[in-house]
């Protein structure tokens, strides 16, 4: 008994705290309902491959692919807040992605300290909110098998927003250790450090943006020190009815790969995508994009190494909280799944398919 | 000539409609609140980019229900943009740990009360609803 309450406490101790401090804070007149906001998203969706298993699905299908988010935001005084997400998912683990404090030093000026998503290219900081994505399934360079980003950081950040003739710049620097839920046995992180640069331009919905991270790692068998960096390049096109994006990662890993005098190779992994959904009235919204990964530079003749995909789809908004999406990824390679571990390198089908139906909501 | 004559009258249309839409929008503030807002700043602030007023203050910003008409007038006229994009927009920052999207309030005497009743308060409401409870911003 005593198990099973730590067990449910443990999770929510952030929120308790953060409930702790808004209800101490004198510094504002605003009753705890005012001070608190609570929001959500969510998806649920039901993926079958044909050719290779790859997210657990298969030619039977599952439905074992969900999500549940809860954002929590409490306003401690006129220039702090308090942010925290607790999710749910398939894996079972119920726990907090972020929780930071944020503090506004000017209008221009902010910065957090605590567990923060890793601001890399567009999508990553809310990767499971599928409402805000085109498609159901991201784009290869988000998804986990390819390892091409990261969860979260814990450490501190600053952002500063910088108006110019032409649009504005906004600044963002991060320093700390990677979270990772699920962290390799023998690495250790012994410090990140990253950056992101966003033009937005004085065209209403063009902006660009490029983002660096490097992680120094250490294999504990070995006790050796290498660097793992990324880096990517976003561009995007967004209107009424228009999303247009394209997205280029790299992601090197020194520690992956030795010579046979076991000098660190280098394992450079290559990603990029062109996407392009229209919004045809209130509410459909058909989609393209097309998806290349490569998970080893070094081998990208390999099927077992790279991946090409073609996704096609389409929306139905239910409701202005309410999407439903069909799609369908043909694919050339099957990179993905060798990388999470569901298909044995080489001995794959090249040719193979992944169809998905899903609903997301937010509120 | 024809289809530059064409051109100009319909530019002429569209600039009218536009001042038209916006006709139909009073922003207002808290009548101690002095600090300038023009349209530039109206869009910081509902897209989440200004926090702080000038004088150093938190920046409260009031919507009204997706349904009401006055809220898709200051959308597209005075922010320039749809009220779907509004929303993602508000919602990117809102999952991203950025901004809190503006408090949404059902009608214009709501609005009207939250800001008359907070200094730092902004929002909008139809120009019969204002009265000198509130100062009503005038934008160029």
């Amino acid at each position: 008994m005593t198990a099973l309450i730590s067990s449910l406490i443990r999770p929510c101790l952030p929120l308790l705290i953060l409930l702790a401090m808004c209800l101490s804070s004198s510094a504002t007149a605003q009753s705890l309902p005012d001070r608190i906001d609570i929001h959500g998203y969510g998806f649920q969706d039901f993926l079958q491959t044909q050719g290779n298993p790859y997210l657990g699905g298969d030619s039977r299908g599952t439905w074992d692919n969900n999500f549940l988010g809860l954002v929590l935001t409490a306003t401690v005084d006129d220039r702090t807040k308090v942010w925290s997400q607790l999710e749910t998912s398939t894996t079972g683990t119920t726990h907090f992605t972020w929780f930071f404090v944020d503090y506004q030093f000017s209008d221009a000026l902010s910065g957090h300290i605590g567990r923060v998503k890793l601001p890399l290219g567009f999508y990553n900081e809310f990767i499971d909110a599928k409402n805000l994505q085109v498609s159901m399934l991201e784009p290869s360079l988000y998804q986990d098998a390819l390892d091409f980003t990261q969860n979260a950081y814990q450490g501190v950040g600053i952002e500063y927003e910088q108006k110019l003739r032409l649009g504005h710049l906004s600044w963002e620097l991060y320093a700390g250790n990677t979270y990772d839920p699920d962290p390799p046995a023998n690495e250790r992180d012994r410090g990140l450090l990253g950056a992101r640069l966003t033009y937005t331009t004085r065209i209403d919905g063009l902006r660009f943006m490029i983002s660096a991270a490097r992680v120094r790692d250490q294999t504990l068998s070995t006790d050796e020190m290498t660097n793992e960096d990324r880096l990517m390049l976003s561009g995007e096109y967004v209107t009424d009815r228009l999303d247009f994006k394209a997205e280029y990662g790299l992601h090197t890993d020194g520690s992956a790969v030795v010579s046979a005098s076991g000098t660190p190779l280098g394992v450079r992994g290559e990603a990029y995508y062109g996407q392009l959904g229209y919004r045809l009235n209130a509410k459909w919204e058909p989609y393209l994009r097309y998806d290349y990964a490569t998970t080893d530079m070094n081998h990208a003749d390999d099927p077992s190494y790279y991946q090409e995909t073609v996704v096609v789809g389409i929306g139905y908004q239910i409701s202005s909280n309410f999407i439903v999406r069909l799609e369908d990824h043909l694919n050339h390679g099957y990179a993905l799944p060798v990388a999470s571990g569901e298909v044995v390198a080489g001995t794959g089908k090249i040719q193979w398919n992944l169809a998905l139906a899903g609903v997301t909501f937010a509120f | 000539m024809h289809l530059l004559r064409l051109a100009v009258l319909n530019a002429v249309l569209i600039l009218g409609s536009s001042a038209a839409l916006a006709a139909e929008v009073a922003v207002i503030v808290n009548k101690s609140n002095a600090n300038a807002v023009d349209k530039a700043l109206l869009v910081e602030i509902y897209t989440g980019q200004a926090k702080l007023w000038k004088s150093g203050d938190p920046i409260s910003a009031y919507d009204l229900p997706e349904d009401n008409p006055v809220r898709a007038s200051f959308s597209q006229s005075l922010l320039g943009k749809s009220i779907g994009n509004m929303k993602a927009l508000a919602a990117q920052n809102l999952f991203s740990g950025k901004a809190v999207p503006p408090k949404q309030l059902a009608s214009d005497e709501e609005v009207k009360k939250a800001v008359a009743t907070s200094k730092n308060a902004i929002g909008y409401i139809k120009p019969s609803s204002a009265d000198d409870s509130v100062r009503v911003i005038g934008l160029q």
